[in-house]
């Protein structure tokens, strides 16, 4: 067998400018409830100890399976919290995060958040709203502790040889909204005050760029991430993703591609019918990052020399699947999506709680060895 | 195993539904067990129903790809053997599409085997129309795996309005029975859905 002739940065940086690299990058997406489980930790122990438990938790994942690629920082609880999103404390029944959506922003908010931006309407509003004034006095420890557990988060994987995917996962203004309105009410405004949704959206769109450029460090991050889970056609029409995603998701490509910043597109749900549109964004300038649940080879016909595509492993197959059936998908993604170099082997959204040991060293051991087992 | 999904959009009245539909389930003895999977708080009063006999598991996760399919499994699993119920509801979560879990439940990685499992879809008669417009591939992807469709609170919409809904969904899913019904105000049947267990 040939041996690695790239390092992590190089191979993931190979394979999102549509090159070949020495064999296919891996990044799965993580879940620290998962890794907890597979490291044979609670998660409910560890989920309100601090953003360092988490990092370290995966971390500890990192090693015990001999490492891989891509790495991002992990969510927490408080991380949800930031945002203004109300969840559940993870517990022995139930340990996963759980985001309970509720109508905590109001009709009149969208006017709020076009002219001052959603970062204010979450400080200045949403907080309160979610979690009353008390919580107000614990963000700067919260900012300090999650500021402080990166820095070291991200030294640790660096001295291992892994490569930051992005500094975070963006929300899209159009999920965000969903979010924060509720998936109900945010849906019937679409039709009934389509302009004042239209309006918010641009204003955070405007926010989403600034911000995401002042996270982004050249040399230190592949992309940066954004996370859209219900703009795709498994829920919404074409005429809707027309008016309401795609026009400012364009704005964010362009913006951050004049800056050298690619994006990490994870989308959720079947996106089947939306694809086609990433055609429009520059040559290499994004991931697509698909769950499983879109037919991921019509996707590659579609962006084949345009766009890297990262994929795809289905929690289905993750945690129900056998390992040969696993090596065997991976193998068919490495031939048929990678064969160009377009790919990243990563899981279908985040690797599932019920994750097998073996499906998930079956991924990494297939990802690190079958193209280099080849004849060169 | 029986199991029966009580799927549709978020609010269409999927728990006042499945609350009567238990009701009557245990008043013929049967012992039933619930699964709970919901975007917002969860809508069923969990220990009301476990005074009444009930197994209540909430399914929660990050996203509905990954909960509808080894989280689910999973969850009936642990039921099974802790409580051989003799039928098993699954609320499922507004964005999901119930067709979608019955592929899971019959996947052939799936350990469990099932002897029937029925899908009722319900259905808000007073936002159908509305949401067909901004939602219409999760409002079809819902009804048209559907044995039942359940066109909820007619108390609230006019006759011409629940007969062209009705005429809509007809379309949709040929094979579908549907069922009027008001759920809150209990102006309904409850024979069909019992038909179907």
């Amino acid at each position: 067998m040939r041996s690695e002739t790239m390092t992590s940065k190089e191979r993931l940086e190979c394979a999102v400018n549509l090159e070949k690299p020495d064999r296919v990058p891996i990044s799965p997406l993580m879940n620290t409830s998962a890794a907890a489980k597979l490291v044979g930790k609670k998660y409910w122990e560890i989920a309100d100890k601090g953003y360092y438990a988490h990092i370290e938790t995966e971390i500890e994942l990192f090693e015990k399976f001999g490492g891989w690629d891509g790495v991002a920082l992990p969510l927490s609880p408080d991380i949800y919290r930031l945002g203004g999103l109300k969840v559940t404390t993870p517990t022995e029944q139930s340990p996963e995060i759980q985001i309970l959506e509720e109508e905590f922003a109001k009709p009149e908010d969208y006017e709020i958040i076009a002219e001052k931006g959603m970062n204010d309407f979450i400080v200045n509003h949403l907080i309160e709203r979610v979690y009353g004034k008390e919580f107000l006095g614990q963000l700067g420890h919260i900012y300090q502790d999650a500021s402080r557990s990166s820095k070291k988060g991200k030294d640790e994987y660096t001295k291992r040889g892994a490569y930051f995917t992005f500094p975070t996962l963006l929300t899209h203004p159009f999920f965000k909204l969903s979010l924060t309105r509720s998936m109900v009410k945010f849906t019937e405004d679409l039709y009934y005050r389509p302009e004042m949704v239209e309006n918010a959206i641009q204003t955070m769109t405007d926010e989403l760029i600034a911000m995401g450029k002042m996270l982004y460090k050249k040399d230190n991050f592949l992309t940066m991430g954004l996370v859209e889970e219900r703009a795709g056609g498994f829920f919404y029409p074409m005429r809707i993703f027309e008016r309401f995603w795609w026009p400012f998701t364009k704005q964010i490509a362009e913006a951050f591609w004049a800056d050298g910043i690619k994006i990490w597109f994870h989308l959720d749900t079947n996106w089947d019918k939306n694809i086609k549109y990433f055609k429009e964004l520059p040559r290499g300038s994004a991931i697509i990052d698909l769950d499983g649940t879109t037919n991921i080879f019509a996707a590659k016909e579609q962006l084949r020399d345009h766009l890297c595509i990262s994929s795809d492993i289905h929690p289905a197959l993750m945690s129900l699947g056998k390992p040969e059936e696993m090596e065997a998908y991976c193998k068919r993604l490495i031939d048929e999506i990678g064969d160009d170099g377009g790919l990243i082997l990563c899981t279908g959204c985040c690797l599932p709680v019920a994750t097998k040991a073996e499906n998930f060293r079956a991924m990494l051991n297939t990802g690190k060895t079958y193209q280099l087992s080849k004849p060169a | 195993m029986n199991v029966m999904i009580i799927g549709g959009f978020l609010g269409s009245g999927k728990t006042t539904l499945l609350l009567n539909v238990v009701k009557k389930m245990i008043a013929q003895s049967k012992k039933i067990a619930v699964v709970e999977n919901e975007i917002g708080e969860i809508g069923i009063d969990g220990n009301y129903l476990k005074k009444e006999g009930l197994t209540v598991q909430e399914l929660f996760g990050g996203c509905i790809c990954c909960t509808l399919t080894a989280g689910l499994i999973e969850t009936l699993q642990k039921i099974e053997t802790a409580y051989h119920p003799d039928l098993v509801i699954i609320e499922a979560t507004g964005a999901a599409r119930p067709g979608d879990i019955v592929t899971t439940l019959h996947d052939d990685n799936c350990p469990l085997r099932f002897e029937s499992i029925k899908v009722v879809t319900v259905v808000d008669v007073t936002r159908y129309e509305m949401l067909i417009q901004v939602m219409e591939p999760l409002l079809t992807g819902q009804i048209q795996r559907a044995d039942i469709v359940a066109v909820n609170k007619i108390d609230e919409a006019s006759i011409k309005q629940i007969d062209r809904i009705i005429e809509c969904i007809a379309k949709l899913n040929p094979s579908a029975a549907i069922v009027a019904m008001s759920a809150e105000e209990e102006v309904y049947t409850l024979n069909p859905f019992m038909e179907l267990l």
